[in-house]
Formats: structure tokens, sequence, C-alpha cells
């Protein structure tokens, strides 16, 4: 992160604050969902997203923001092993491995929920046992960006009422590896990858909800209601 | 040959694979059904050896194995043994993919397009494109803060209002979308941060900004209002240490670099100002470099095609993606449906973008999705 970034980032932030006070949101509607922040990417397009569909959020930066909220997303874009190291500076971490509420991690965040990454051989939060790979078919191009296809194993929380088969919109170069006890849902590049995983209240999409048109609304959507 | 097929598989897994041939599972007749004879126009065999293994289904044209999974396969050793198992033989240049037995007997259908889907990549000369759907990209230019070029959507209040049209086509169905800021002075950057933003609140598939992207803070103050990448063109020609620069800050895949090119002397030259002014660069070499600096996507747009509605310079387009590893968006001279078909099927570049066509409603994006669909192109 450069200091630019940091500004920046926390300029979106004050200005999501802002918007949430002008229209009294925090947890007026359905959803009541905390967003971690912790520095790894962007969330002004996931907040947008949640504002569109009057899905209400707030911001967490520390600890003490934890208890209010009903759910919980992980986003996050970038490197694994500082994402990590960010993420743990929040002390946030024993809070997200106690809770009992639903846990939604997108894209990088969702592989924080893994056991490792290859990526910067990084240990991660263990809490779904199964490991974060490198793509590495020479035949594919990487990153593995763009629309693909996700078929769902259960269609009962996060993909009801969405189509087998339907397109979303992915951006990443490392995946978690197919499980039969943990894929929620898989995708294939080149290989059958995970591109959602379910244990217990812990989810994780490895493409991006938010960016995925109205297939990706409707997951956010099913998730404010788990 | 022989041992290729089998990759040295040892006695006793022939020994195995013939025991297992004539108990086979449900799921596995039920699969068996379809795949047996060259049904799918490749042949199958069932309980093949290969290496340490033996493949429930194997099609060697398609260097393709399918599994069909049951319930031991949800043991935790199991589930490592198989992984492992998938990527030796993925080193080896053959996909496995898997289904469960409750997929086979229960979305048969959806089983065999998978299956089909893998064979076609497999066979196709060019790199896979494993489950991509190619994208369809409108490009609109903008200029202090609304587009410019007519626009002929009757359904629009206001044809400058780039949100507005940004809505408009995410409805019907773009994949992604470009804004071209063409505004000169600097003390409008601000004003486009705005715009992206009121973008970001407003559409719910990626987009990129490009246009007088000159240095770290501008890419930052754009992505950080939600723009999913930038796109540099002039500047990385003239400063080409900013694409490294951007690929370390941001991550190679925020950044595209947009290289119009012409020809010139019977080679390909890369050109700026808009294809008015020649530079030293020859085009391959270039677009190789800026791959090597970390660039995450290449948009090349054919000024010799460009306008004339003629169709994609596909020669050049098919050339490049040969040896690109990063994804290639086709731009210049789209003029009708068939263009868009020719360029995926010809160069297998991952998208295509145009501007007039779309705006002014000569190419409707549902139309064409339909079009490219019906010719066996995968499409959301």
């Amino acid at each position: 992160m450069t200091i630019s970034d940091i500004l920046n980032s926390e300029k979106v932030i004050e200005e999501i604050k802002e918007q949430q006070a002008s229209t009294n949101s925090p947890f007026r509607d359905l959803g009541g969902i905390g967003i971690v922040n912790y520095g790894a990417g962007n969330i002004f397009s996931l907040c947008s997203a949640l504002d569109r569909l009057s899905i209400s959020y707030k911001i967490i930066n520390t600890v003490s923001d934890f208890d209010t909220c009903e759910r919980y997303i992980i986003p996050g874009v970038g490197h694994a092993s500082p994402a990590m190291k960010q993420l743990n500076a929040t002390g946030l971490i024993p809070l997200l491995k106690q809770t009992s509420k639903p846990v939604l991690g997108i894209c990088l965040g969702m592989q924080l929920l893994s056991t490792f990454s290859e990526e910067g051989e990084t240990p991660l939060l263990d809490i779904i046992p199964i490991k974060t790979l490198k793509f590495t078919d020479k035949s594919l191009k990487i990153p593995h960006m763009g629309w693909n296809s996700v078929n769902a194993v259960n269609v009962a929380t996060l993909f009801k009422d969405i189509e087998q088969g339907s397109y979303f919109y992915f951006v990443h170069s490392f995946y978690l590896e197919n499980s039969s006890e943990y894929s929620l849902a898989t995708s294939d590049y080149g290989l059958t990858f995970a591109s959602s995983i379910q244990k217990n209240n812990y989810f994780g999409v490895q493409f991006h909800p938010e960016k995925s048109g109205k297939a990706g609304e409707q997951l956010l959507l099913n998730f404010a209601k788990l | 040959m022989k041992n290729e097929m089998f990759m040295g598989a040892k006695g006793i897994n022939f020994i195995n694979a013939k025991k297992h041939r004539t108990s086979p599972t449900e799921a596995e007749s039920v699969l068996w059904n379809y795949l047996a004879k060259n049904q799918l126009g490749v042949k199958f065999r069932r309980q093949h050896p290969i290496a340490n293994f033996i493949a429930d289904f194997y099609c060697h044209a398609a260097r393709l194995i399918i599994e069909v999974d049951g319930s031991i396969h949800n043991n935790s050793e199991q589930i490592l043994y198989d992984q492992e198992r998938d990527r030796e033989l993925l080193f080896n240049g053959i996909r496995t993919i898997r289904f469960t037995n409750n997929q086979v007997i229960k979305q048969t259908e959806k089983v065999i397009e998978k299956i089909k889907e893998h064979i076609a990549i497999a066979n196709s000369p060019f790199r896979g494109q494993g489950g991509l759907a190619k994208r369809i990209i409108p490009c609109l230019d903008v200029k202090d803060g609304r587009t410019v070029k007519g626009i002929n959507f009757v359904e629009l209040r206001d044809a400058g209002d780039p949100v507005e049209l940004a809505i408009q086509y995410s409805e019907q169905g773009a994949d992604e979308l470009v804004f071209l800021d063409i505004t000169a002075t600097h003390e409008k950057r601000k004003t486009l941060a705005e715009l992206v933003k009121n973008i970001a609140r407003n559409i719910n598939i990626p987009f990129t900004i490009g246009g007088g992207i000159n240095e770290l803070a501008d890419a930052d103050l754009l992505l950080n209002a939600g723009a999913d990448k930038v796109s540099v063109n002039s500047a990385a020609v003239r400063n080409p240490q900013l694409i490294n620069e951007f690929a370390d800050s941001f991550g190679s895949q925020f950044i595209v670099v947009a290289v119009d090119t012409k020809r010139l002397n019977n080679g390909h030259i890369v050109h700026l100002n808009g294809g008015r002014l020649p530079t030293e660069l020859q085009t391959q070499n270039w677009i190789k470099e800026v791959q090597d600096r970390g660039a995450g996507e290449i948009l090349l747009t054919s000024m010799d095609h460009d306008g004339t509605k003629n169709g994609f310079d596909c020669e050049l387009l098919g050339e490049i993606n040969q040896w690109l590893t990063i994804p290639l968006i086709a731009s210049g001279g789209a003029g009708n449906m068939e263009h868009f078909a020719e360029v995926f099927n010809k160069t297998n570049v991952d998208a295509a973008l145009a501007a007039s066509v779309f705006h002014y409603g000569e190419i409707l994006i549902p139309d064409l999705k339909a079009e490219l669909k019906k010719q066996g192109i995968v499409v959301r």
C-alpha cells in the first residue's frame, strides 16, 4: 500500500460513513453486514452494490465495531501475505474465528478462510481445511479474468434463485482446490476449482458478486437473508 | 503411442480396471450411455489405466479424464489423493473433470454439455479459454463529463450522460465497459473521479477508465473511485517504467495497456495521437515488452481498420494472440455481427470492443450475443 492508497481509502470510507449518516442507514434495512476493513483493496464497488440493493452495512475497523453486526463480509484483492498481516493488525481474527454468524469471504477474502496459500507460502486463517494453489496450466492465460460459469453443488443457500451455470466475474491467479466436502460451487479453468466454498456459517466466493450483474446481486441478497 | 496412452501403467492396474469395467456404478452406466461409440465425436474408454491410476473415462484425443465420484470421495484423505492425482496428470497435459454421482444422474444434460465444452476446447487449434466467456465491450468517449459521438438510443432521456448510458449497456448484457476520457486539461481530472464514482454506484459490471493517466496518483484516484482497471497508452510509450510501477503498486490485473497500431512500410508500428503520430516501436515488440513489464491486458486498436466497418484486423490479432499470455481485446473495424464471430473464431481473442455500431443501435448486444451463441461461441 502506498500512502495515497491509505489516504484515499480513508477518504472513501469517510464518504461512505457520511452517506450512511445522511440516510440514517445502519441496520435500518435487511442485512446488518459488517464489512471487515483491513486495507486490502477497494470496497467502494461492494458498498455501492449493497446500497443499490438496500442492504444495510457498516465498516468494521476494530474489535469494538464487531458485535453489533449480524453477518460479516471479508473483501479483498491483492497478495495473500500482506493481506494476512493487515488483517492480523486489526485484532479481528479471533472474533472472526469464533463467530457463529454468517461470514462471506470475497475473492482474496475467500482464500483467507483456507489453510494455506501458495502465494508467498502464506499460512491463512485455517477456518476451512483446504489449500489455495496457483494456476499452473501454461495453455491458459493468467490471471483468470472474465466471466466464467458457476455450478452450485447446493442451491439452498447462497445460490438460491440463481440459475445453474450462471456467469460471474472473476479476477485471480490463485484458486481454491475443489473438495467434495467444502465446495459450494465449482468452475472450470483448465481444471475444476472451488468457485464457492462453505463450512458451517463460513462462506466464500472466488468471483466478485458486486461486479457480476444480476446473478451477483441475487447472491448478495441471499447472503443478507442467511 | 501405446505407452503415451497408458503413461506406463502397471499390469495390476489393467487387472483391476477390467474388474471395475464389469461392475459399473449406476452413475457410470448412465454416463457411458452417452459416451460410448463416439457419440460425442471422440472415442472414450471406460476404466482406463493411466500412470498409477485408473480413470473412470478417458478420451485420448482430448487428453481428458472424467471422474464420477461417489461418497467415498468426501473423505478428506481421499480428497487429498484426488487433488494430487489431478495435478500430477495435468502436469502431463491431461485434464480431469469431476462430477458427483448425483450430478450425473440428476443433471445428466448439464454434465454432457460440460464434457462437450471440454472436448471443444481440447480440439481448438488455439490456446484454451477454460470456460471463460468471450467478452463484448462497448467503448464510450467522454469529454468534460459528457459522452461524445452521437448516441442513438430511443430509451435514453439524456444521451450525453455516461452514467445513464452505462446502465443501459449493462442491462443489455454488455460484459464490461471502457470509458476513454478525452478531456484535455488536468484540472478537469477531479471531475472524472466524480464521474467514475457515479458509474461505480450505478452499474454491476466491471469497467475500465483510460485517457490522460500519466502517473500513479491518477490511477490511484480512479481505482479508489471504483474503476476496475485503468488503461494507459501514450504515457506508457513515453515512460515504459510506468507499467512496472503500476503493476507493483496495484497488481497486474488493474493495468490495461492500450496500443494503437498502423501499417507503415510493410510493418506494424505503434502510433500515438489517434494514429496521427508514428513511433519507433514495432507493435509486436512493444506488446511483448509491456507484457513483460507487468501489463494485465492488451487493448489493441488497428487504426487501419478503425472506422472502416470492414471487420477487425484478424491477421495481426491472431498472430499476437498465439504467443500472448495475458488477455487481448480486439478493437477497430467492427461493422456487423459477423465481424465479431469472425474475430473470435479466427483469432480466439478474449474480448471485442466497439463504439459506434453499439451507440448508433446498428448492433444490439442481445442480438449479437444470440448470434455468437448460435455459432458455438461461448458468451454470457
